[in-house]
């Protein structure tokens, strides 16, 4: 649940930068014949409202209409005593509040032609939702559309990078804390919590598990809305150890466009030697998907592109079902990476 | 890459076994009485109430599932660091790992149960995803809504749940007073919450829900924190869900930074008589409409029955348990309340005496009336005072 900051500062993301991001996909939507195009987020998966607008789904859903051409207008359920906040943090100034979706959607169309409505990741979309919208709008034609804003915002603009690594700079510090030696799996957690949340997080989403002397730590961190994810084991050197090979070999290879299996050869093959392990993974996390954990998504068929942010995340399970994990998120460039969280 | 060996449960305590053993009986006399042959729990990553009352176990997985069958229980994750916990668990027979477009464990398992009419719990947000993985693995099963199901399976709390509870209200305790104690002039919102955040997860909080708001009589409503700075004279307002053993337990207050102002005490003394008679409600077989509104008649007595509408304020209360928001206390709303049920009264809202203002616990419905779960003080708070009456 979202309660880090929420911010909106324009020295930051430039008002230029915001108007450009809808008119990217507004672009899009025109070019597929769509009139427009819907985009569903709830409190957990909110990274796409926010990146077209600021706007935090602190609450709840939320769903965001963006017009072929025009301004973009957020459906809410939320009453208009948060409107004021609302407009405040976000670039949005038509937002509009609602019992249901599909009365939401009608009013929005209403005096519009009939055409096509467009959704944007549509297989995320409930489908009681899409179900009710289609009620709703019977003249309009719902039309499935892909994951047109997560695949923008999988290269982040110079902006965000510049965003990322300030963030990245507080979440070093936070790990840093969180990895003295001695600490139990609570401190640790509550030492990046304070941190992380004092230098600007928006979020921060934490895994623990400790069995025996082992304990592992998984952290997605939002700061404004660019995520950062760590994942690390405390309480083995030797699985440590070897995780950390596993990490330089694939970072050693990592470059833009480098196939994906040079990469995870290179990992996996470091972990080789490991008796007992009867899972050794990696998978790549692009940074458009941190707040799934890229769980929700295939995984990627090609290699990273330039500009890329994402995480590399490398997990064994022992035959007892006992799992290691060592995360960092980095930048690809066309010559190698640029750690970000390491 | 080789399959995970099976993964031995760890035993039950007695009393595990126990609560495992009634969860599971009342939710198929549930299916058994509307005809399904199968429930299926659907925890989105914000709704994962259902999964957690079957599993007993915390998911981290962007999406998750529990079927419950006549004889067994099984679950499923998108996140692989899921599935050894839940094996541990000893609350569900299998686990697996799962990914879209096919879902391929959670498909093979419905399939094997022979189900043809299957109730699923928060059916409402499925993803088209994983609804069309369920429907290709069995063509033409009939997929109904088991949420009211599985709501009114869960609103009644056992003693061993009331029991997690009560160890959650103590972290919810120590909550607020990190709250009272780190507030200052010149602290920003977010860097309270922060501080907040630290201390409940030392203590072992596994989540949290929490909005805030500083100022002074404009204050509207409360939100995720900002930059602003708390100043002399504001009043602070937080709504604190600490969530711990898989329950969330919520305390909402009201801190004036220096001493109150007469506003500002009168506007505590208001809420106060509000919450009061919203506790006093609180009856077996009590309504959540009842409780609304012998709230809202406080407030109407004295003149300020406009601010309970939805223009100013969302509800009079809700229920919490393994969800942080479950039925609403709304004037309009006849859901009955029984013992054992667990709920907030916080007649929160913006009155002009004093802007938003915001005050509230959770409670157990006893057999004669109701049991405070939180052990702080019912009182106006004060930064450097410590409380004022």
């Amino acid at each position: 649940m979202k309660r880090g900051l929420v911010v909106l500062d324009h020295d930051e993301i430039g008002e230029r930068e915001w108007r450009e991001r809808a008119e990217r996909v507004q672009a899009q939507i025109a070019q597929a014949g769509v009139d427009v195009a819907l985009i569903y987020n709830d409190v957990s998966r909110g990274d796409d409202i926010g990146y077209l607008t600021n706007l935090v789904i602190y609450w709840n859903e939320g769903v965001l209409a963006i017009p072929a051409h025009g301004e973009l207008t957020l459906l809410t359920k939320l009453s208009m005593r948060v409107f004021p906040w609302m407009k405040r943090n976000s670039t949005l100034d038509d937002i509009r509040s609602g019992r249901a979706f599909g009365g939401l959607v009608a009013g929005y169309v209403e005096g519009r032609e009939p055409g096509t409505i467009g959704l944007i990741d549509a297989d995320l979309w409930p489908a009681a939702i899409v179900e009710e919208i289609s009620q709703a709008v019977p003249d309009w034609t719902i039309a499935p559309l892909g994951p047109l804003v997560r695949d923008q915002r999988s290269i982040p603009s110079p902006a965000e990078v510049s965003l990322l690594r300030t963030g990245a700079g507080v979440l070093r510090e936070a790990l840093a804390a969180a990895t003295v030696p001695g600490l139990d799996a609570r401190e640790r957690v509550a030492a990046l919590e304070r941190i992380a949340r004092s230098g600007g997080f928006a979020d921060i989403l934490f895994r623990t598990a400790q069995t025996g002397e082992l304990v592992t730590v998984d952290a997605a961190g939002e700061y404004r809305h660019g995520w950062l994810l760590v994942g690390r084991t405390f309480g083995d050197e030797d699985r440590v150890a070897a995780l950390r090979r596993a990490q330089d070999a694939a970072l050693g290879v990592l470059r833009a466009g480098v196939p994906w299996r040079d990469v995870e050869g290179a990992a996996l093959a470091a972990l080789d030697g490991r008796p007992g392990d009867a899972i050794a993974s990696l998978r790549w996390v692009s940074q458009a998907d941190f707040a799934t954990g890229g769980e929700l998504q295939p995984p990627p068929a090609e290699g990273p592109a330039d500009g890329e942010v994402a995480a590399l995340v490398i997990e064994t399970v022992d035959g007892a079902g006992t799992r290691s994990v060592l995360t960092d998120t980095v930048l690809v460039t066309p010559t190698g990476v640029e750690p970000l969280t390491l | 890459m080789s399959t995970l060996a099976t993964t031995p449960s760890e035993a039950l305590a007695e009393q595990d076994a126990a609560e495992r053993a009634l969860r599971q009986e009342k939710v198929r006399a549930a299916m058994a009485e509307q005809g399904l042959d199968a429930v299926l729990a659907y925890a989105p990553a914000w709704r994962r109430e259902y999964v957690r009352y079957l599993t007993d176990t915390a998911i981290g997985g962007a999406a998750a599932f529990a079927i419950v069958t006549g004889d067994e229980v099984s679950a499923f994750s998108t996140r692989l660091a899921d599935i050894t916990p839940l094996r541990r668990s000893g609350w569900v027979s299998r686990a697996d790992a799962i990914a879209l477009p096919d879902a391929k464990a959670l498909a093979d398992a419905l399939r094997e149960s022979g189900a043809r009419r299957l109730g699923i719990g928060h059916l409402e947000l499925l993803p088209l995803g994983f609804e069309r993985a369920i429907r290709n693995a069995v063509p033409g099963i009939e997929l109904v809504s088991a949420t009211k199901l599985l709501d009114a399976v869960r609103m009644v709390k056992s003693e061993w749940e009331l029991e997690r509870m009560r160890q959650a209200a103590r972290v919810s305790d120590a909550a607020w007073k990190m709250f009272v104690d780190v507030l200052e002039p010149g602290l920003a919102e977010y860097e309270i919450v922060a501080a907040v955040e630290s201390e409940i997860k030392r203590l072992g909080a596994e989540d949290n829900f929490m909005l805030i708001a500083s100022g002074r009589d404009e204050v509207l409503g409360m939100t995720p924190p900002g930059r602003r700075r708390v100043e002399v004279g504001d009043m602070v307002r937080t709504e604190l869900t600490p969530q711990t053993g898989g329950y969330w337990l919520q305390i909402c207050r009201s801190v004036t930074v220096g001493p109150p102002s007469a506003e500002q005490q009168r506007s505590f003394e208001l809420f106060h008589e509000a919450a009061e008679a919203g506790v006093a409600a609180v009856r077996p077989g009590v309504t959540a409409h009842e409780i609304a509104v012998a709230e809202n008649d406080v407030f109407r007595r004295y003149g300020y029955g406009e601010y309970c509408s939805d223009r100013w304020t969302r509800v009079r209360g809700h229920g919490l348990g393994l969800h942080l928001d479950e039925f609403p206390i709304i004037e309009g709303n006849h859901t009955v309340i029984p013992e054992g049920a667990t709920l907030i009264i916080h007649p929160n809202t913006y009155t002009p005496i004093a802007g938003y203002h915001v005050f509230g616990d959770q409670i157990v419905v006893t057999a004669d009336g109701a049991q405070q779960l939180v052990q702080t003080e019912r009182r106006l708070f004060s930064s450097d005072e410590g409380s004022l009456s």
